[in-house]
């Protein structure tokens, strides 16, 4: 007996651990079917929350086992990698788009990233452009195709990135650590660099098939949940370095392989937060002093430049929590920064502006796009920051663990429709102010969601304790 | 008490001790049971009892569960066993009616007003062999209210009477009059249409009971709390079976893998009645596994009964649709639950009695 929400992602769909992705696919459609809002097996059953539960949870687990990668890490997770591991070196060969589904794991992730970098030596020793890794972010003439592209990313989250290409999920998982040399490159090199970058781009998109719009959208996915583990030693080592090499005014593209190569000698180093941190150290720095009187606060910078985001308001761009943010510093501020060591400081330096803006545009579009995938992704797993079991939730640890999230009362507010006085008297514990507790609830539950909490937990937790006081008075 | 004990030990305890009582109707020939009468629950042991118990209940009204249960007595009848069928709908008896007996001479009621020693008295015919009835209660004005006694004779003397197969035709309803008799049977039947109305309610008799049964242990396992609070709305209560299980292992990990064990063997077996289209076939897998997903204990699909003018037809005859029509699909759907139970029976017979 387990309830579903203890249940692995196999048994949640009810597939053998060794089911291909095609069986897991249909069972996830005839579980979707059989839990549907409608379906007559669930009338009654339970609340209607737990089937929404039930469904979110299966969601999640159908579009973790559908992606190789990830599928990869979960088995790992639950302890059953050797099989699979097996599998893939059984169906060896180079890894292409059109690969058993059922392959990936970390060896071959190991060998994708290998081979990348290796083309990424190429690349720059071709001088081409040191970073194939990022198109959308490489040129002026890009930027108006990504940025057309990246709209649509739920569809493309819920067209699962199954059997795309693993190279190119992983190179655009480590886009966002490239983005900041990518920029010096053309910033450093000139103007002249461009059209050879692009070159190489579409060069990635015909060597890597999966580029289509949707999977620019969609491939982040990794980036903003699984692996996490190497997503943030990778920014780490990618963005300091860079930002140093930046100031120094060395060649950039040896930085680009430092890191790309950093991060196959250690294609999963133990996860560190604090690197994340540090990673976002050196932008402040940078920020302020090339774009201060744009914009001070270095978390905005990204928002406050891009003229031609549209998707910016309805993106939750900060969504995903502190990491999201901090990697946007991290890669703005090297930006600036060689928009300040642009030669020319006149005319130059506007024209300069201009790229530094049309990219951050690129960039935060990207962001924007990725955010709203990552917060889908994460949505039904979130991490919670360490609470104790036996936490009270009362007002003051939901403020803290909204402002982990760095979420703003007013972005909580327009997500739950919880006007934001509520949530204001919520956070304060000002008991008598609030709605009767049936209300309560409801607002209670719907920001616990949004924060990632187990509503239930949450809603019980802040009535006793609201009960409590308020019975006293 | 009901039954005539004869002098013989236990272990050579032959068939025809077995055979119900009803000497009215003809005996066919020996049923083919094998091994000596299990022993009962304790306390019971030395008095022969019906091998299995059958109970069909569902919650709500009119979805065929006399209609199910008549024509499977006539099935397991039919198959060589001896079947007593009786009609356990207190306030609304109509068994009789669907195998068309006509008014009972006696009933139920005469056993539990004491107009009639013994459940033999009030056994009657059916006209098919080996398939006898007790009716159910006619016109008593009280006769769905039972009192606690009277309730704990009847439920004695039914796990004393002796037969093959016993079947409890349940009434509407999740009272605890007829809770308490589908936990004490062998194969809890829950009959359901493929509609919102048949599901919840479905849902709900098999939540109570689930919980009944979870009550009735609570003694024994030191959980009476665990029980009443669940049975509560109130916000931060325990809600499913998983919360009652995970707090009584706190208290007790040994009572509690007992109490888990003991409500996984208690499974509720469902039959779909009505089912019209190809979809509909599917409704007691699709309820079984929602049920599994949701509590962790398994349902069995017995099988779904498709819509059939010929049962309706049988039923204005007054005349099972197994006898009428054989061969239409209401009666091949009938037969063929009849003989998934009897596979699960002998499955379970070496090990478990």
């Amino acid at each position: 007996m387990k309830p579903f929400e203890q249940q692995t992602y196999y048994e949640l769909l009810e597939v053998p651990v060794s089911a291909p992705v095609d069986d897991i696919r249909a069972a996830y459609s005839r579980l979707m079917e059989l839990y549907a809002p409608d379906s007559i097996a669930v009338y009654a059953l339970v609340d209607p929350e737990q089937v929404d539960g039930l469904r979110a949870r299966m969601t999640e687990a159908m579009e973790i086992l559908t992606d190789e990668d990830l599928r990869a890490e979960y088995d790992k997770d639950l302890g059953l990698p050797t099989r699979r591991m097996a599998e893939t070196v059984t169906a060896g060969g180079r890894p292409s788009p059109e690969a058993t589904p059922v392959a990936g794991t970390v060896e071959r992730a190991a060998e994708a990233l290998a081979s990348s970098a290796a083309a990424e030596v190429d690349a720059a020793g071709t001088g081409e452009g040191a970073s194939t890794a990022a198109p959308a972010a490489h040129a002026p003439e890009e930027v108006e195709q990504t940025s057309t592209a990246t709209p649509p990313p739920p569809e493309a989250a819920t067209s699962p990135v199954g059997p795309s290409d693993f190279r190119a999920t992983f190179f655009r998982g480590f886009s966002f650590a490239y983005v900041s040399s990518s920029l010096q490159d053309s910033q450093v090199l000139g103007s002249s660099v461009y059209v050879p970058t692009v070159a190489s781009a579409s060069e990635t998109a015909s060597s890597a098939p999966a580029t289509s719009a949707p999977s620019t959208a969609s491939t982040p996915i990794p980036v903003a949940s699984a692996t996490e583990p190497v997503q943030a030693p990778v920014a780490a080592a990618s963005a300091t370095p860079v930002a140093v090499t930046a100031a120094t005014e060395s060649a950039p593209t040896p930085v680009t392989v430092a890191a790309a190569s950093e991060s196959v000698t250690e294609p999963t180093p133990p996860v560190a937060p604090a690197a994340v941190e540090v990673a976002s150290e050196p932008a402040p720095e940078s920020v302020p002093q090339q774009l201060a009187p744009t914009a001070p606060a270095p978390e905005s910078t990204a928002l406050a430049t891009v003229p031609g985001r549209k998707e910016g308001p309805s993106a939750p761009s900060s969504r995903p929590g502190a990491r999201t943010p901090s990697i946007r510093t991290a890669t703005v501020g090297p930006a600036s920064e060689a928009g300040r060591s642009a030669p020319r400081p006149g005319s130059g330096r506007q024209l300069g502006d201009a790229q530094v803006l049309s990219q951050d545009s690129a960039i935060a579009t990207a962001e924007a796009a990725l955010a709203q995938v990552a917060a889908r992704v994460r949505e039904p797993r979130p991490r919670t920051p360490d609470i104790p079991a036996d936490a009270e939730f009362n007002g003051e640890l939901l403020r803290r663990v909204r402002e982990a999230r760095s979420f703003s009362l007013q972005q909580v507010a327009d997500r739950t429709r919880i006007s934001k006085g509520h949530l204001e008297n919520v956070e304060a514990d000002r008991y008598t102010a609030l709605p009767a507790p049936v209300y309560l609830r409801g607002i209670l539950m719907n920001l616990a969601r949004e924060l990632g909490l187990d509503p239930l937990r949450v809603s019980r937790s802040y009535l006793a304790l609201a009960s409590e006081k308020s019975g006293k008075k | 008490m009901g039954v005539p004990l004869k002098p013989v030990p236990l272990s050579s305890m032959t068939e025809p001790s077995r055979a119900p009582r009803s000497e009215a109707h003809v005996l066919g020939p020996v049923s083919k049971t094998p091994g000596p009468v299990a022993s009962g629950p304790p306390g019971l042991s030395r008095r022969p009892r019906p091998r299995r118990i059958i109970a069909v209940g569902g919650g709500k009204g009119g979805i065929g569960k006399s209609m199910v249960s008549a024509n499977l007595g006539v099935a397991l009848a039919q198959s060589g066993l001896n079947v007593l069928l009786v009609d356990a709908d207190l306030g609304g008896a109509n068994l009789h009616t669907c195998l068309g007996v006509g008014q009972p001479a006696a009933t139920l009621s005469d056993f539990l007003r004491k107009n009639k020693a013994t459940l033999e008295e009030v056994i009657v015919p059916t006209g098919v062999p080996r398939l006898s009835l007790i009716a159910g209660a006619q016109d008593a004005l009280d006769a769905a209210n039972l009192k606690y006694a009277q309730k704990q004779k009847l439920l004695k003397t039914l796990m004393g009477a002796s037969a093959d197969y016993l079947i409890l035709d349940l009434g509407a309803g999740t009272s605890f009059n007829t809770i308490d008799f589908f936990i004490m049977a062998d194969h809890g039947l829950l009959v359901v249409l493929p509609e919102p109305t048949s599901v919840e309610n479905a849902y709900r008799f098999a939540k109570a009971a689930f919980f009944r049964k979870l009550q009735q242990m609570e003694a024994q396992y030191g959980i009476q709390d665990m029980v009443e609070s669940a049975l509560t709305t109130r916000e931060g209560s325990l809600r499913t079976l998983h919360d009652v299980l995970a707090q009584a292992r706190r208290k007790d990990p040994a009572a509690a893998e007992r109490l888990e064990r003991e409500l996984a063997a208690f499974r509720i077996r469902l039959v779909v009645n009505q089912a019209r289209t190809d979809a509909d076939l599917n409704v007691g897998t699709a309820v079984a596994s929602a049920w599994k997903k949701f509590f962790g204990i398994e349902m069995d699909d017995l099988g779904a009964i498709r819509y059939d003018d010929e049962a309706w037809r049988s039923v204005r005859k007054r005349r099972p649709v197994l006898i009428e029509r054989p061969d239409s699909p209401a009666a091949t759907a009938i037969q063929r639950i009849a003989d998934r139970l009897l596979a699960l029976d002998s499955n379970l017979d070496p090990s478990s009695p």
